[in-house]
């Protein structure tokens, strides 16, 4: 008998003691706290209440698959146990709340913890616990850092990978590229900016002619596109959440501006932008994308989304199934499920975080064709490639080739 | 002749203090009557009283009906004018609006056309300051404002708090010069509360004097002012 | 200087969203006595009802005229059940119940219409006219409808009896009182039009920052800065107030890149409109408390 295997015997309950000693096959099994024969439990925080209370679909969705996956059988034979708390989108609130899962419930690990300033929060507690913060909610680019992070993933293309991305498409298509960029001023805004700058290189820094700020405050960024159409700008990298997206087109369209308009994936949404902005001002909007979008005929007969939509049905019929959270739920929850089923009998913290950064060609269901999850050890951004698209109509057109950053931007 | 206004064993209240044990009174129609005493006494928180202003138990009939326990702008809209104590001025207003304010009740154009000439005819002065923000007004206007304000109401008794107070002696004189002439022209009661008494005796025709709550003493306004003890005793001159 | 004239246009359609707003505010102010914290959220409120209704078919003007009625009634609810009972509390537990009032209706209009943005349609024609580059359409309305709003409260304020009456029994309730004036009703009367104000405020807002929940949390900011700056008792100040502080923001904002662009030092830009807005604030309350156009109080005993 190992080591490990005494300590899980004298922590474990009578009933698996007497499973260890009647059964030596079970010597395989290896278990953190949070798991056991019949169960893995899975903390996670979602803002259910308060303004970002849109954002609680994701907690919603996910705790609706894993409740399809209990009804199938669970994985390797174990149910999941998902307890999910409400942060309301406030760091202190999350804070609370993951010490009580991780103290209380003693969770295994927390999965998909939404929004970048909750996750900042807990960053260092995660790491200094030693429990797995994974496929967090956030495409903000220090999610990936495993030197001094070893606990903590990410999942959806960053947003500096992402900006690096636009800024190389716009280097060699455009000719002539004067930049104009709205951005809202924060963390959110300047990784994007910084990734952008890093895309397009030292030398080519100069090409942004204008760069106009809003605070998430302004009422309007009218102000703005009118200080970017004079900057006589003829590309618009356009750094906005779905709001102020949704005004700056319309604003764009209303005094006549039409640049070559890059606006970022946190806005690609035609019910919460390109409709409420005017489809015809929408036309030709390039911007990137790493999943399908349901809605868009051209996925009709792919297997992955009949998959969701019967799944949509069967467990969420209530659900508007334009929001787009219950989408990146379904397949970042895949993504989780692929991981532990990865993990076999072994489910230590360790073992979580190492199957997790061994991922190896996955294709999580919703994801574009030619898209694929690759982790390592020192990967620890999951999804680095996105293909880009123009709206076109009332769907997206993808053009191009996949594009990826596979060397982490840091 | 059914008194115009009759209050009876009317006990007030401020809080857990009582500030009237029991007063008794009553009004005859067209009379000026005074309630006389010291600081303190109650004369005041009689008048409130009247209005619903503070916590009441008593019976007050006006014209015979009873109005006790009705809000104070319903007693208002039986016909009861009351000028408070510190003018209750609408400061922020023009002296054309407070009056404006004092016919809100009134849907008788006419009369109400009629009062303002006859509060001009009074108080010339006020017709001189139609447009002037109130809380400009001199000491002495904004008494004649609120005594016209309340003469807007179109009552038929008014109650009136210490006119006279911080008011320089001729401007006291020619108001309660024109309170005479309103007494008698417009046929208004008046029920005067006054700390200066011997003022307040040349006008009544009925006195009443207050002391810690209670009505102590009363009787025509001649025969307080001629006996001499009552004077010495509760009104001080 | 084109982009000087666009920058002021641009502020002055900002302004008629603020200058909106702040008549709202002043109406609560001017009939009780009270600054509405709530007063943005149930604009939003009555905003999502109007869009509500134009969903189910109803023209623009019809479904804003039936929801400024409802709002309407719901401002004297809010009053006579509200906040009747707490008529002699202190000023603390009255801005308290705001901002519960605040919370109720964001959540409520959160959890029935969800928090993704909605377009929401302008009543007005999209014609293009003289000027069309500068100013919209919808913002030009909006401008007159806010003028039109202004002149219709402050005649209604200075020459009927009844807005006599809710001013009077806003600055002197017992005085009121004395004059017959039934003043609970007055102050329900007060939230009701200011709540009706709001809706119209709500509709003309929301088809430029488009309905969601937050739409008016920091529209509220602004308009009561242009409510503080013109005066907050004064309809006709809060309006101008309201163009004040849109087209000063504008403008500082484009000094400020200005100055950055031609001498390359930073001293303001878009990140400081608000604060300096503020600024402007303070410093007018500062020197002249009632602001720029609100009535000095004098009082003489």
């Amino acid at each position: 008998m190992t080591f490990l295997d005494r300590r899980t015997l004298l922590a474990g309950s009578g009933a698996i003691a007497l499973a260890l000693a009647l059964s030596p096959a079970s010597a395989q099994k290896k278990y953190d706290e949070g798991a056991t024969d019949t169960e893995i439990k899975i903390g996670n925080t979602n803002p259910y209440s308060g303004n970002a209370s849109a954002y609680g679909n994701i907690g919603k969705t996910i705790d609706a698959f894993f409740k399809k996956v209990n009804d199938d059988g669970g994985i390797n034979g174990r149910k999941i146990n998902f307890i999910s708390y409400d942060d309301g989108y406030s760091p202190p609130k999350a804070v609370e709340m993951v010490r009580k899962l991780v103290e209380e419930d003693k969770v295994l690990f927390l999965f998909n913890t939404l929004g970048t300033p909750s996750n900042t929060a807990i960053h260092k507690y995660m790491n200094q616990k030693k429990v797995p913060q994974l496929f967090v909610a956030t495409g903000a680019s220090k999610w990936g850092n495993p030197k001094e992070f070893h606990w903590t993933m990410g999942w959806q293309p960053d947003y500096a990978t992402e900006g690096a991305i636009y800024a190389k498409h716009i280097l060699s298509n455009v000719k002539d590229p004067k930049i104009g960029i709205l951005m809202q001023n924060d963390d959110y805004g300047k990784d994007y900016l910084n990734g952008f700058k890093q895309g397009l290189g030292k030398d080519n820094e100069k090409l942004i002619v204008e760069l106009a700020t809003y605070e998430v405050t302004d009422p309007t960024v009218d102000s703005q596109m009118i200080q970017l159409k004079n900057s006589g700008a003829n590309v618009f990298f356009n750094i906005t959440t779905p709001k102020f997206a949704a005004q700056a087109i319309k604003k764009a369209a209303e005094i006549g501006w039409k640049p070559v308009h890059y606006l970022n994936n946190v806005s690609s949404s035609f019910g919460a932008v390109f409709k409420p902005a005017g489809i015809e001002a929408s036309q030709g909007i390039i911007l990137a994308l790493y999943r399908k979008d349901p809605a868009d005929p051209q996925w009709a007969n792919s297997p992955d989304i009949a998959a969701w939509k019967a799944f949509m049905a069967k467990y969420m019929p209530q659900a508007d199934l334009r929001d787009d959270s219950h989408n990146y739920g379904y397949s970042v929850a895949n993504t989780m499920v692929e991981v532990l089923k990865n993990c076999g009998d072994n489910l230590t913290r360790e073992n979580v975080m190492k199957q997790a950064a061994s991922l190896k060609g996955y294709e999580a269901p919703m994801l574009l064709p030619g898209i694929k999850i690759n982790t390592s050890s020192t990967d620890y951004y999951p999804i680095q490639a996105v293909r880009l698209a123009r709206v076109n109509g009332e769907s997206f057109e993808l053009f191009g080739e996949v594009q990826s950053n596979e060397n982490p931007s840091q | 002749m059914v008194a115009l206004l009759e209050v009876e064993d009317l006990k007030a209240f401020y809080g857990q203090t009582q500030a009237l044990h029991g007063v008794t009174f009553s009004l005859q129609p067209g009379g000026i009557t005074t309630l006389l005493g010291a600081n303190g006494a109650g004369k005041t928180t009689t008048l409130r009283a009247i209005c619903n202003m503070v916590r009441t138990v008593g019976a007050i009939r006006f014209d015979g009906r009873p109005i006790e326990g009705l809000a104070t702008e319903e007693i208002v809209r039986c016909g009861v004018g009351h000028v408070p104590e510190g003018r209750g001025t609408f400061t922020n207003m023009s002296v054309d609006e407070n009056l404006r304010v004092a016919a809100y009740t009134r849907s008788d154009k006419a009369g109400v056309e009629r009062d303002r000439e006859m509060v001009y005819e009074y108080f010339p002065i006020l017709k001189a300051r139609l447009a002037q923000q109130a809380g400009t007004l001199s000491g002495g206007e904004q008494q004649m404002l609120a005594i016209s304000r309340a003469l807007m109401l179109g009552p038929r008794l008014m109650l009136l708090d210490e006119p006279s107070f911080g008011l320089a002696p001729l401007i006291v004189q020619e108001i309660f010069r024109i309170m005479r002439r309103i007494n008698g022209e417009a046929k208004v009661g008046m029920l005067l509360v006054e700390q200066n008494a011997a003022l307040a005796l040349e006008l009544a025709d009925h006195a009443y004097v207050l002391e810690t709550g209670r009505i102590v003493m009363s009787g025509k306004a001649s025969d307080v002012k001629s006996n001499e003890a009552i004077r010495k005793s509760y009104l001080g001159y | 200087m084109e982009q000087l004239l666009q920058q002021v246009a641009s502020g002055l359609a900002n302004g008629a969203i603020y200058a909106c707003l702040a008549l709202a505010l002043v109406m609560i102010f001017v009939s009780t006595d009270h600054i509405n914290f709530a007063q943005g959220e149930l604009s939003m409120f009555s905003a999502y009802l109007v869009w509500q209704l134009i969903q189910w078919g109803l023209n623009f003007w019809l479904a804003l005229a039936i929801v400024a009625f409802v709002s309407f009634l719901i401002g004297v609810m809010v009053e006579r059940v509200i906040l009747r009972p707490l008529h002699s509390a202190p000023v603390l537990s009255i801005v308290v119940v705001f901002i519960g009032l605040l919370a109720i209706f964001h959540s409520l209009a959160g959890a029935i219409w969800g928090h993704t943005i909605k377009d929401f349609p302008s009543p007005f024609p999209n014609i293009a006219f003289a000027g069309s580059g500068y100013i919209g359409p919808h913002q030009i309305g909006m401008i007159l409808v806010t003028i039109a709003l202004l002149v219709a409260l402050f005649s209604f304020f200075r020459f009927t009896p009844l807005g006599l009456a809710m001013r009077a029994a806003a600055q002197n309730p017992a005085s009121a009182r004395l004059a017959g004036i039934r003043v609970d009703w007055m102050l329900a009367l007060g939230w009701g039009l200011a709540a009706a104000i709001g809706a119209v405020a709500g509709s003309l807002v929301a088809p430029v920052v488009y309905l969601e929940p937050n739409m008016m949390a920091s529209i509220l900011l602004y308009g009561f800065a242009g409510a503080l700056v013109g005066g907050i008792a004064s309809p006709g100040g809060a309006v101008v107030g309201g163009f004040i502080v849109g087209v000063l923001e504008n403008l500082i904002a484009y000094l400020g890149n200005l100055l950055e662009k031609t001498t390359g030092v930073y001293i303001i830009g878009n990140g400081e409109k608000l604060t300096v807005a503020l600024i402007i604030v303070i410093t007018v309350l500062t020197l002249k408390p009632s602001g720029l156009f609100g009535h000095v109080t004098v009082k003489r005993v």
